[in-house]
């Protein structure tokens, strides 16, 4: 029987802590420090640090007693991978194949993150949203993004 | 008064120029368009649409803004009192009556008020803000580093004690966004901090593209967690109230004006509060507190007047102080100063016309909504049976392009997946992300202005205390701070986020 009361806090806890360690040893390592009265880059950040480790460590320890949390942490992988996916996917693909075609790459990439959108519906909004984007920002609104990339014009 | 009426005839004449006209018209359209999406909430709404106002010069770009701020809160309203769904926790207490009244078919009446309410509350607080703001820019001129610093001390710890859940993670994602917004080029000494080396870091890390990943993508992934329930769409059936109607919903419309007015002014975001207290009140003063909950027209005119009200006058601070209350304000301050402007007491100055020229337009947006929108009811409610899994798509799409767009460039578009994953993260660990993005905002004008207080004390800290504005504020503070953390509110404030 765990005395962890609440996972969440736990994590969310040891997460903060940790950074708040990082930021310290950072800003005290490479910044200057300074006076109070003549404050150098690394002393806000040193404090800001301290005080992230300290919550980090409230938070941490007050998990183990009080009430139990709802539960329900499960991580959904599945639309974390597809729609984070499809977003790196379009800012990899937009120069080398132009917009239309990025587009629609990041739209069949983040079909995957829903089992309810099957193939044939996801190419129709692959193709409607790649043409009308491209036809709005482009042109309409006037910016600067290539419609075919390098790969494709050599 | 005679001033303030000045003032507002010349804003009128910047934001009646068919130019602005067309953007404000164009950005309630929008607004209105994405808000009533399903999943889509205001700050998601407006953070996918801000890339579009960034080719427009600055008064264009924030009146735009505010249109689609505007259009982005109705939609909201349109979507609690049709399928139930709240986007945004504001709009949370008109659900408990307009759901039902539209369940007993008078949708269209809880929506006519929700319109009505809403465009008298945004007449209102216009006249407020244009009546308060010089008052209080002209206080703020006055105020040196230590008030500043003070003053943003209680701004965002009024928001922690607002935000919802745990006192404690809200104020430690306060910290961490101020954190986050020191990376970059320290503005005192020129240094590259907290960057790990990456060049593109030294302008700091995007709020936009933060906001983007956080409310685009971080809630997609939440909401495709689960199978999506088709959502019922009650048909709307008359628009028009009965005589009946429009006396039960009169004076609850006037008293939530009023209140949400003031609490809108408050630092923390009073929207929220607004709403809860508006509901609150009609329920003790009404003489059949029982029908509340079951589709009483003033449990929808209450709420929706006080959260407009609020929602309208949480600009002051932004404009006059540029402390930003809430996360929809800090966007705005986020584009205020990518057009050039630092909002603060000098805007009213230096551009007059821009200035009043949003006021003006603000009630402008208003009226329009109400042109706009009552007609319009019927392709609202079609748009929101459209499937989810047919919107996501388009959402990433809208982020991803604009994204790109804001600086021809794909870094941005990387740090918004980052924060997409922070985002999900933050709401499966129970963190609220708005504290952390007014930190962020806020992080480099604290640092200054503790930097610039401190060299004139000659390093004495006392200075806080001993400047009465500056100590009245940390009181303030303090206050809001040991009150909530009293148990007895503690136990209260839960049962209120409850509810």
């Amino acid at each position: 029987m765990s005395t962890i009361r609440r996972p969440k806090d736990l994590a969310t806890g040891v997460i903060l802590g940790l950074v708040g360690l990082g930021v310290m040893l950072v800003s005290a390592r490479d910044y200057a420090i300074g006076s109070l009265r003549n404050m150098g880059p690394g002393f806000f950040p040193l404090v800001l640090g301290g005080l992230l480790l300290l919550f980090g460590l409230i938070i941490a320890l007050t998990s183990l007693a009080g009430a139990r949390d709802a539960g329900g942490g499960r991580l959904a992988l599945r639309p974390l991978v597809f729609v984070l996916g499809g977003t790196i996917a379009f800012g990899l693909l937009l120069q080398p194949l132009g917009v239309v075609l990025a587009i629609m790459a990041a739209v069949l990439i983040s079909a995957g993150a829903s089992p309810e959108l099957r193939p044939g519906p996801s190419l129709a909004l692959a193709l409607v949203l790649g043409f009308g984007s491209a036809a709005a920002f482009v042109w309409g609104l006037g910016q600067r993004m290539p419609l075919l990339g390098y790969w494709i014009t050599g | 008064m005679m001033e303030a009426l000045d003032h507002l005839v010349m804003g009128l004449t910047v934001a009646a120029t068919w130019n602005n006209l067309l953007y404000c018209f164009i950005g309630c359209l929008l607004g209105t368009l994405v808000g009533v999406l399903p999943g889509i909430g205001p700050s998601a709404t407006i953070a996918m649409l801000l890339p579009i106002t960034f080719t427009l010069e600055p008064t264009g770009a924030l009146i735009m803004l505010a249109g689609i701020f505007y259009g982005a809160q109705y939609g909201g309203s349109t979507t609690s009192i049709l399928v139930n769904l709240p986007g945004q926790p504001e709009s949370v207490v008109t659900t408990l009556d307009g759901y039902q009244m539209a369940r007993q078919g008078r949708g269209g009446i809880a929506l006519t008020t929700s319109a009505l309410g809403s465009f008298f509350a945004g007449c209102v607080a216009t006249i407020v803000i244009a009546t308060l703001s010089p008052i209080l820019a002209r206080m703020a001129l006055r105020f040196g580093p230590a008030e500043y610093f003070s003053l943003m001390v209680l701004g965002l710890i009024s928001l922690a004690v607002i935000a919802q859940g745990s006192l404690l993670k809200a104020l430690a994602m306060i910290v961490l966004g101020l954190t986050i917004g020191l990376v970059g080029t320290d503005v005192t000494t020129g240094a590259h901090r907290l960057t790990f080396g990456l060049l593109e870091l030294s302008d700091g890390i995007s709020l936009i593209a933060v906001s983007m990943g956080m409310f685009g993508l971080g809630e997609i992934i939440r909401n495709l967690e689960h199978r999506t329930v088709r959502s019922t769409v009650t048909a709307v059936s008359s628009l028009w109230p009965s005589r009946q109607d429009y006396r039960e919903m009169t004076p609850p419309i006037l008293r939530g004006t009023a209140l949400g007015a003031v609490l809108g002014i408050l630092p923390g975001g009073g929207a929220i509060l607004a709403s809860f207290a508006a509901y609150a009140m009609e329920k003790k003063l009404s003489a059949t507190p029982e029908r509340f909950g079951k589709g009483a027209i003033a449990g929808v005119a209450a709420p929706e007047a006080a959260n407009n009200a609020a929602a309208q006058t949480s600009f002051i601070p932004m404009l006059t102080l540029g402390l930003p209350s809430n996360v929809i304000m800090a966007m705005m301050a986020s584009v205020m100063i990518m057009q050039g402007i630092l909002p603060g007491p000098g805007v009213m100055v230096e551009r007059p016309t821009l200035f009043w020229g949003l006021i003006a337009s603000m009630w402008i947006g208003n009226l329009m909504l109400v042109i706009l929108n009552l007609p319009l009811i019927g392709i609202w409610v079609r748009l929101l049976s459209i499937p989810y899994r047919l919107l996501y798509p388009a959402i990433i799409v809208f982020c991803s392009v604009g994204i790109y767009t804001t600086n021809n460039s794909t870094f941005d578009l990387y740090v918004m997946v980052a924060f997409g994953l922070i985002g999900y993260a933050m709401i499966k660990l129970d963190c609220e992300p708005a504290p952390l993005l007014l930190g962020m905002l806020l992080g480099p004008m604290m640092e200054e202005n503790l930097r610039r207080a401190m060299l004139l004390s000659r390093g004495d800290p006392m200075v806080f205390i001993e400047r009465p504005i500056s100590a009245g504020l940390l009181c303030a503070a303090l206050v809001a701070l040991v009150v909530v953390a009293l148990p007895a509110v503690r136990r209260e404030r839960a049962v209120a986020m409850q509810e």
